[in-house]
């Protein structure tokens, strides 16, 4: 038995988790975690909580990727800050913000 | 009531009468602004002060203390370039305390420096630090009194 997993294994690792996703025009399954961040805070008090948006997709699900590409996460538009292979760059790890208005 | 406490007060009171239907100034904002909740604000938190120390030999002046009150003035909204975002109400509050002695409680006020700040996680956000000098008078002994 393998104690490694290889491309043909993401999406069912994805699908447990993960949700509908669309990637400038390419639609897929992502896992999305949403997590507040403190910042800004001058002197220690006061600041901002900013919501950290990450969706993890398989890289060769949407290849050609790139920042600022628009995103749909469950029907929701939003646009690709910033985005980071992880490990052997099997899985791409995109953070997300609202599109400006 | 310290000297010091009105004259926060009052900075304060400056900025949201200036204009009476934008955002409010609040001071010792300690809670962080909720993403969720509104951008942009205006938190007033005291810095430090330093007080030069009487003449040894009193003098005429021996019985008063001279203050430099450093007052920090925090300014965040959403959006760029950060001119955009919060020059408008910097301008604002800038324009609300330059000058003022605020009825008699301050000797002088300026603004020292500024400093931006930015980040962003699903919006982006600015943040302008205004570090307002106050400088003010009390009787040495007790600073709720302007003279002894």
């Amino acid at each position: 038995m393998p104690t490694f997993f290889g491309d043909d294994d993401i999406p069912q690792m994805l699908e447990t988790f993960g949700v509908p996703i669309v990637v400038a025009g390419a639609e897929g399954i992502g896992i999305v975690d949403y997590v507040d961040e403190m910042m800004l805070q001058a002197m220690g008090i006061g600041g901002v909580i900013g919501r950290s948006i990450m969706v993890t997709v398989q890289t060769s699900a949407f290849p050609g990727v790139e920042t600022g590409n628009a995103i749909q996460i469950e029907g929701i538009p939003y646009e690709i800050r910033h985005r980071l292979s992880q490990s052997d760059g099997a899985v791409t790890q995109l953070f997300c913000q609202v599109p400006a208005a | 009531m310290t000297i010091r406490d009105e004259i926060v007060d009052a900075i304060v009171s400056a900025i949201n009468a200036a204009d009476p239907t934008g955002v409010q100034a609040e001071r010792d904002k300690m809670h962080p602004v909720d993403n969720t909740g509104l951008l942009p604000s205006i938190g007033v938190y005291l810095g430090r002060e330093d007080t030069a120390a009487p003449s040894p030999s009193g003098g005429k002046w021996g019985h008063l203390a001279e203050h430099m009150l450093s007052v920090k003035i925090e300014i965040l909204a959403f959006g760029k370039p950060v001119t955009k975002a919060l020059d408008p109400l910097a301008a604002r509050v800038v324009k609300a305390i330059s000058g003022q002695e605020f009825g008699g409680l301050a000797n002088r006020i300026f603004i020292g420096s500024k400093q931006w700040t930015y980040n962003d996680t699903d919006r982006q956000v600015c943040e302008l630090a205004l570090d307002v000098a106050v400088e003010y008078t009390t009787a040495a002994k007790d600073e709720a009194l302007l003279t002894d």
